[in-house]
């Protein structure tokens, strides 16, 4: 009990003690877990967004004409319960003149007797089944009875599709690179700590102390930093947001602040650099 | 009973300087001088004693400890019961002149009160009560010792191993600091000193053991 206490009270004033390895180890911290923060929100964003544009993707089902209205509501029921299909929105004739016509300013009314267009389902499904599933369901409302044709931008989609599983890798890469950089700034940092210290350890070891008494102060100290840097670096990119308004920018900006992870990714990445460094020295 | 025994021990380093075959014993409560040029090997003993260096043969007993059986975890327990002063002080410069003495207290898991009562004693006893609170850079050589020596008594060892403990200090300051020595010894607790000072071992015609190129010569 009091060998715990002692550890923690030594490692708490092993901050105060060598204030300048305290700062650098803060502030490299502090540096690349901000990064790493202002990255994860880019990031979330970016793939928010990706997700969002991949959801407006609708498959147009063009209706035979001449149904009756009771007809269309059990076809539109028949499509529901197909599996993925979040909505199926009904597309009267009325509605795709009245939206032709406004593409086109001319009034072709007068010179058509009859409107030409089918009525249809707006049909939005959810993308993740990969494309062969995509397929299978698009076939699976071609066959129903009463439904004429099936207009679906697959092209758009495998683009899409490629477009957004690249960019998670890329986004992937990033942030292992950036946490790779930290982990090294905070080993360089406690090496150079430890070097300056190498004499006043020995001189412990001379004296009886145990290793593990004479590392336990480093870790606490570590954790210690860690969590400073982590609050700090939260604090630092709500500053930065509210600075440069970046909640115009990055929509998703609530989602994606984890101000618990953030800091204990901070505490952890800390200890760990610490724990590793330390445990090849002493 | 505790003593220090060297058992036929050859100890060398990597470049074959070193120990050769020493046989020697220190009882309890002897002060003994170790003597020789520089380079005979007065600290390699001092090492082998601390067990920062092992023998290649024979072994060394400490107390219960031999060198040939003691676990790396129970060398940390070893060394509690050896104080140990050396020519350069070796204080822990980044905390005071108490915090220094605690120290050797704390790790060894006392409680706070009984902590700050052996500590102010031993501070007394070395005479710098006053110093307490200042960093151990603050200090005169001939004090930082008198702390390293505190430091040493604290744990209350079996044996002090000082290695050159004047050797960085004028004469004044020296005689003040082998007077420590002396009462030190007087109350019961073993002394090995390793010195090239010949004045010092004639004056005080203790026990000596006469180290020349790694050999016990007398
Ligand atoms: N770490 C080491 N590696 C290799 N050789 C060493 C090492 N330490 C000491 N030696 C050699 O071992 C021999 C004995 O050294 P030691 O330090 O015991 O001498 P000493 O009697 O204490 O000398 P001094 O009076 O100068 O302190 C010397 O020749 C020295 O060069
Ligand atoms: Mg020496």
């Amino acid at each position: 009990m009091n060998i715990l206490f002692f550890i923690i009270s030594e490692g708490l004033k092993g901050l105060f003690r060598s204030k300048f390895s305290t700062f650098l180890t803060i502030a490299s911290l502090l540096l690349t877990l901000t990064l790493l923060n202002i990255y994860f929100l880019i990031s979330q964003n970016i793939l928010q967004k990706v997700g969002e544009l991949r959801g407006r993707i609708t498959i147009e089902a063009f209706l035979e004409d001449g149904l009756s209205e009771n007809e269309i509501t059990k076809l539109q029921q028949k499509i529901l319960q197909i599996a993925k299909v979040d909505t199926a929105v009904f597309f009267s004739k009325d509605a795709a003149l009245k939206k032709f016509q406004e593409l086109f300013t001319d009034d072709y009314s007068q010179m058509i007797e009859e409107n030409p267009l089918p009525a249809s389902f707006q049909i939005r499904i959810r993308l993740d089944g990969g494309e062969q599933n995509t397929a299978q369901l698009i076939s699976k409302i071609e066959k129903l009875e009463g439904i004429d044709e099936v207009i679906f931008h697959r092209k758009l989609l495998t683009a899409m599709n490629y477009y957004s599983s690249s960019l998670r890798q890329k986004l992937i890469f990033i942030g292992v690179g950036l946490l790779f950089i930290s982990f090294g700034m905070l080993w360089i940092n406690i090496k150079i700590t430890l070097n300056a210290k190498a004499r006043l350890i020995e001189t412990m070891e001379l004296v009886g102390a145990k290793r593990s008494l004479i590392r336990g102060p480093f870790y606490v100290q570590s954790i210690f930093e860690g969590m400073v840097a982590g609050v700090g670096s939260l604090f630092l990119c709500y500053l930065l947001v509210y600075i440069f308004d970046l909640k115009s920018i990055l929509p998703y900006y609530e989602l994606f602040f984890y101000p618990i992870y953030a800091v204990l990714i901070s505490i952890i990445l800390s200890f760990f650099t610490c724990f590793l460094a330390i445990r090849r020295r002493i | 009973m505790k003593n220090i025994r060297f058992n036929n021990v050859t100890a060398k380093y990597s470049n074959g300087e070193g120990i050769e075959i020493a046989n020697f014993d220190i009882k309890q409560g002897e002060f003994v001088f170790l003597s020789g040029p520089s380079g005979a090997g007065k600290t390699t003993i001092l090492k082998l004693i601390l067990m920062t260096l092992f023998p290649n043969r024979g072994s060394v007993e400490v107390g219960n400890f031999n060198s040939q059986t003691i676990h790396t975890k129970e060398i940390p327990l070893l060394r509690r019961q050896l104080g140990c002063v050396f020519q350069d002080f070796r204080l822990l410069d980044d905390r005071n002149v108490y915090e220094n003495i605690a120290f050797v207290l704390r790790i060894t898991g006392h409680r706070e009160k009984y902590i700050k009562r052996r500590t102010f004693k031993m501070l007394a006893e070395v005479g710098l009560s006053h110093k307490r609170n200042q960093m151990p850079s603050q200090l005169s050589g001939g004090e930082q010792q008198r702390i390293a020596i505190a430091r040493a008594m604290a744990n209350d060892p079996f044996i002090v191993l000082a290695d050159e403990p004047t050797g960085n200090l004028d004469p004044e300051t020296s005689s003040g600091i082998l007077d420590l020595f002396k009462v030190i010894n007087e109350r019961g607790t073993a002394v090995l000193m390793a010195t090239h000072n010949r004045n010092l071992i004639d004056t005080f015609s203790y026990r000596t053991l006469q180290l020349q190129h790694g050999r016990i010569i007398g």
